[in-house]
This record gives structure tokens, sequence and C-alpha cells, in this order.
């Protein structure tokens, strides 16, 4: 009996495999739809199509993601820091970005991982005398365009340029400034985004790129865009059905209305919104970008052309717009641009050239000096700030700060109740922080088992 | 002068030709005009010489200025600094002091039992990252936590056989040191750190870490397995 039901059941495959004239009857169909196994790419699921069993409460994180992401900061301890305010800035002082700014930051992607974040209730900040420079620099530029405001901030790996760019931001939020953050210019040109040709202006647009870019941008920049009106009429097309958008319109409603059906070919919606934004002079505007290095490192991007040849980054309107508004061709009423360099990028002599240290030598090859970029800083005015590495005060500071959060262990920190203890202490740090880098402090406090 | 050095200098003189290795030199590279090989010998000996003159001098200014000294000397004017009078009074101070041992035993024994073919940093950077995990947490101290997790974890005996010599074997309840319990416990700790989910070692081990202090790691039921099995035998144990 078992037998024969088997010899059916094949004989009923062979027919389902090759398909043939004959209908299979609805039984037989059943039979075959259970044997059918189901093919996945997921690695969540097992062979058979089912979902893997998982340990209970066990991550599927890595380090750097579990750590970063994973909201531990709420079991931080509560301690008393002042938040980042604008004007009262004192030299020294542990600060933290809360609330509001806090909350925007986020959107802008300003608190990187592996900053250590998680080791407090709210990401915290030093002031430094560069932070009291980039706070002279966002007064200054409040009331100036942004032509004649281009900040170039660079120093070591690990030496708090990107927390500098933070500090920016939330300086600029507190000024009621619109901010645009390019938190990491490196995806501008490592081929992670889909990328496709403008016809009309030649140039290659990232529509997805973009549509990420303009979250942040409506989501950290709220209150202001709202504020905002339209200077004309904008008509938008999207899959054959026509919206328009009169003068009364708020820049925050076209953005989220564009943002959500960006044309698949020559949308010129992003050049609209800088250009209204350009327009306008109620609000300063702040163009940032870090990791801005990625195009001295190597001009030619990972992206390329029909005919197979690598595409150069100002090819592409992003990248192309951004070195408009550093060489001034395009610029805010109000505002300034401020560009942060990275360790990670070569540096070559178009690095060189842009930091202001050498001269471009004639003869060389592109990847060491690329014109495009070498050109605007030799010939653009712009302000350089090098960040130094941490002195002792500043060490002893964030030490403090450390032992109050208890991310020092009780233990240890009972024995730095005595100020001489706590003098060699801090004076250790510095030595293990590699003579004041703040990255390589973090590492000696948090990771030195 | 001993009696063997006496009956060689008795021996009559023998001269020795230096051919051998250097025949088979010029043999190999036979240019077209053949090679004398007593002007070569000379002049190769008075190189010798110079080379072995030149090493003797060369020793005497290094003896005279320890090298460790020039560079210090070099380095000082590189810089223009000079320590101050309290600063070399505290390195006179610290000098004589050995250096103070960094490692905890427990986390070093942890840390080598992690390691796999010599990496050593590679064992620490998981165990530091592992620990920061629990730190993230439970917010004590990692290093506490761990220890009473493996005190908690480690099992006090474990049961032996012995032979008998017949056809019977004894299985008797041995009690453990601490350096074998500890290894016991953090050997099933490293082991349910495998059967998690995440794909870095160093998350899976903070959890398992976690899970341990909490009560719940799968390393408690083997601990009372060996438990009930010893309880067991327990009349096996010889009391003297």
């Amino acid at each position: 009996m078992l037998r024969a039901q088997i010899t059916r059941n094949v004989s009923l495959l062979h027919a389902r495999a090759f398909q043939t004239a004959t209908p299979l009857s609805k039984g037989a169909a059943k039979v075959v739809a259970t044997k059918k196994r189901k093919q996945t790419f997921n690695p969540s699921k097992g062979k058979s199509g089912e979902k893997a069993t998982r340990a209970a409460g066990s991550s599927v994180k890595g380090f750097v993601h579990e750590v970063s992401f994973t909201g531990y900061n709420k079991g931080a301890e509560n301690i008393a820091i002042a938040a980042l305010g604008a004007g009262a800035l004192q030299k020294g002082t542990v600060c933290a970005f809360e609330g509001a700014t806090r909350r925007d930051l986020a959107h802008f992607g300003s608190f990187h991982k592996l900053q250590y974040h998680e080791l407090f209730k709210n990401p915290i900040s030093l002031v430094r005398d560069e932070t009291l420079q980039v706070d002279a620099y966002v007064q200054k530029a409040v009331t100036s365009p942004s032509s004649e405001n281009v900040l170039l901030v660079s120093g070591k790996g690990g030496a708090g340029k990107t927390s500098l760019l933070a500090q920016a931001h939330a300086l600029a939020l507190q000024r009621a400034a619109i901010v645009l953050p390019i938190n990491n210019a490196d995806s501008l040109v490592d081929g992670s985004n889909d990328f496709l040709l403008n016809t009309e202006t030649g140039r290659y647009q990232q529509p997805m790129f973009v549509k990420n870019f303009l979250h942040k941008i409506l989501c950290g920049n709220k209150a202001a865009l709202q504020a905002l009106k339209l200077s004309q009429e904008y008509v938008s097309h999207y899959k054959g059905k026509q919206t328009k958008y009169d003068a009364q319109t708020s820049l925050y409603d076209y953005i989220k209305s564009v943002r959500t059906s960006l044309d698949t070919k020559n949308n010129a919606y992003f050049a609209t919104i800088i250009a209204e934004l350009a327009k306008q002079d109620q609000f300063p505007v702040f163009f940032t970008v870090d990791k801005f290095s990625t195009f001295t490192h190597n001009p030619y991007t990972q992206y390329r052309n029909t005919e197979n040849a690598p595409i150069h980054f100002s090819d592409f309107e992003l990248p192309a717009l951004l070195l408009d508004f550093v060489s001034g061709a395009q610029s805010f009423k109000r505002g300034g641009v401020i560009l942060a360099t990275s360790d990670v990028h070569k540096r070559n002599d178009t690095f060189r050239v842009m930091l202001g240290e050498m001269q471009p030598r004639p003869y060389v090859s592109v990847e060491e000096y690329d014109p495009t970029v070498g050109q605007v800083f030799l010939q653009k005015k712009v302000q350089r700030l090098a960040v130094a590495p941490l002195d002792l005060a500043e060490i002893r500071a964030l030490t403090q700060t450390f032992i109050a959060a208890k991310v020092i262990p009780e233990k240890e920190a009972e024995k730095l109740e005595d100020e001489e203890a706590f003098a060699s202490y801090v004076k250790q740090k510095y030595v293990l922080s590699g003579n004041g880098n703040f990255r390589e402090l973090l590492k000696s406090v948090v990771l030195f088992y | 002068m001993s009696l063997f050095f006496k009956s060689v200098r008795l021996l009559p003189l023998v001269r020795v030709t230096q051919v051998p290795a250097r025949a088979v030199f010029a043999a190999r590279f036979q240019s077209i005009q053949p090679l004398k090989a007593e002007a070569k010998v000379e002049t190769l000996e008075q190189e010798y010489d110079r080379w072995i003159a030149d090493v003797k001098a060369a020793r005497e200014i290094v003896q005279a200025n320890p090298p460790g000294l020039m560079e210090n000397e070099r380095l000082e004017e590189a810089v223009g600094w000079k320590p101050s009078e309290a600063q070399l009074e505290e390195f006179e101070k610290v000098r004589e002091l050995p250096i103070p041992a960094r490692d905890d035993p427990v986390i070093t024994h942890v840390t080598n039992m992690i390691m796999k073919n010599g990496k050593k940093a590679l064992a620490e950077k998981i165990l530091s990252r592992a620990l920061y995990m629990v730190y993230l947490k439970l917010r004590k101290d990692p290093v506490e936590v761990l220890k009473k997790c493996i005190e908690d974890l480690a099992p006090l005996m474990v049961v032996k056989s012995f032979k008998t010599g017949f056809a019977k074997k004894l299985n008797v309840p041995v009690p453990l040191k601490k350096r074998q319990r500890q290894r016991l416990a953090i050997s099933w700790i490293l082991e349910g750190a495998v059967k998690r989910n995440s794909h870095e070692y160093a998350v899976k081990l903070g959890e398992e870490i976690v899970a341990v202090s909490q009560g719940r790691g799968s390393g408690y039921d083997k601990r009372t397995l060996i438990h009930k099995s010893s309880i067991s035998h327990r009349s096996y144990i010889k009391l003297r």
C-alpha cells in the first residue's frame, strides 16, 4: 500500500518536472506542493526554508554595531553635565548634547560608531580651544556669505575632528541655522549608491544618496524649513502625475513631497532645493562634509561609465555642487562650509596643497596631484584649523567625568581620591593615549583588560 | 707548557700547500689567463688583516660610547629637552623598582585559553571587547563579574577512573585544585559562547559571561552532572 503510494507520488513528480500535456489532478498538485523545497539566500533561514532557531536573547550583530546601536546608553549613570551652549563656552569643561540638539544631531549622523557614546546617558563632548575657534567662526558666518566662510578642519586620526564637527552642528543649530551634513563623503565615491546620467546637465546623479541626504536635512532642520516658503511656483512630474507647489508651500512640505517621488531620470529637485536655500536670507545655512579628503585620496571614483572607465568625482552632481560652494561659485547669503579631513586617506600632493603645506609640482600623476581640487584651494582663501592633541588639563577633566560616570571601576577610583595619585594617573593616561590622542585615551579607559 | 704542545713543537715543519679550495674556485671560473693563486692569497690575507683591525677599532669606539647613550644625547639635542631635577629624582626613585605585573592571573588564564595559534594580542582584544560588553550590560566592574562567574561555575570535584588490575575499574571522586577548577569553568564559558548567534566571538563571549553571571549558562548543567556523579561514587573515596 505504502509502496504503491510512493511510486505514484514519484511518477507525479516526474510528470510535473517534464510538464506533460495532461493536467494534474487536485490531489496530485497538493502532493507536489508539499514536496517542493523553498530556496532562499536569506542567511537567517535554514535549508528547508524555515527560520533557523536562535538562542533566546542572543544578538546577531558584530561588536561595533552591537555596542553602538543597541541603546546601552540607557543603563548609564546619571551625572550632572551642562549642555553644550553657544556663547557661554568654558574651555576645559565637559558638556553634553541634550534634548532637541541631541535628537537633531542623531538625525544628521553626527555621532559615529566607536566613539563610545554608549558610556553616558547623553553623548558628551569636551570644550577645547578648537571649540571656541569654531564658535567664533559660526558667530561670524551667521552674518556673512558662505563663500567667505570656508573652514577646513584637519588633524591626526582620533584627534577629535568628527567630534568638533558635531560641536559645530550643535553651535550652528543653536543659532537657528540650517545644517546640510554629509557625514561620510566616502559613500559618495565608493560605488555604494546607484547612479545615472542626467542627460540635461551631463552629470551623474545618485538618487538614493540624495533621498537619504534629504531625509537627514528634513528631520534635523524641521522648524527652520517649515518657516521657509518657496520663492516661486514649481511643478513636479512623477509617474505621469503632475503636482503643483505654489509660493505659499513651505520648503519642508516641498522636500517631503519631492523626496518620496524622485524621478528616476533628469530630476532637478535637489538643485532646486539648494537654489531655494541660497536665495533666502532668513536662516544661515551650513554645508558640512566629514572625510572630505576622500576627493584628494583618489579623484576617480569606483563608478564606471559606459566605456568602463572610472568616473571623476566632479562628474557627479553632489560633489560638483560641493566644490562650487567651496570655491565660492555658489554661495548661501549667510552661512558657511565646514570640511573635515580623515586620517584614513593618503597624504598626497593634493592633500598637502589643500592644507596649504606646499605648492603643486608640475610633473606628477593625477593620483598624486589632482588640479580639480588643488586649484580650488590655491585660489580660495580657506580658514584652516588643525586639531591639536589633548593636554594634561583636558585629560584631567575627561578622567574626572569618567570617574563620575563610574566608567572607571569604583575600586580603582577609590585609589585616585588622593590628589597626588590622581595627578600620577592623569600622567599615565597622557602617555597611554599616545601623548593626548582622544581615541586612544578612550580605548585605554574602556578596552584595557 | 703541556706535554702535548712540547711534542708538537718537536715535530718537523710541514709546508701546507694552500691549493685545494682556491683550485676548485679557479677551475670553475676558468678565465683566459690562468690565475696566480699565491698572489691572490696574499692580497686576501691583507684584506682580512685590515678587516680585523677595523673591527677592533669599531669595538673600541662602541665601548667608549655605548650606543644607547649616544642615541639619548642625540634625542636631547634634537628635542632641546632636558629632564628637571625633580624628574631625575623621581627617575632614581623608580629605577630599582620592579615593573608591576599588569595582568591579573585569572584574566591571563582566560586570555590564554581563548588564544589560538599563539595569537595573544587577538585573544586580548576579544576578551577586552567581551568585558566591555559585560560592563555595558551590567554596569559593574566586568573583571569582578568574570571572576565571580568562574568561581560560581567551577566544579569542586571530578570522577576519575582508576585501573584496579581486574576486570573492574574504580570511579573515584577526586577534589580539584584551584587552577583545575578555574580551567573547567572557563572552558565551559568558551564552549557556551560558541553556540551563540553573533558572527563575532567577542559579542558571543560577552553574552555568555552575562548569562552565567545571571545563572543561565549551559555550564551549570555540566557542573551539576559532575557533582551528582561524584556524590553517587562517594563510597569509593578512601579515607586514611
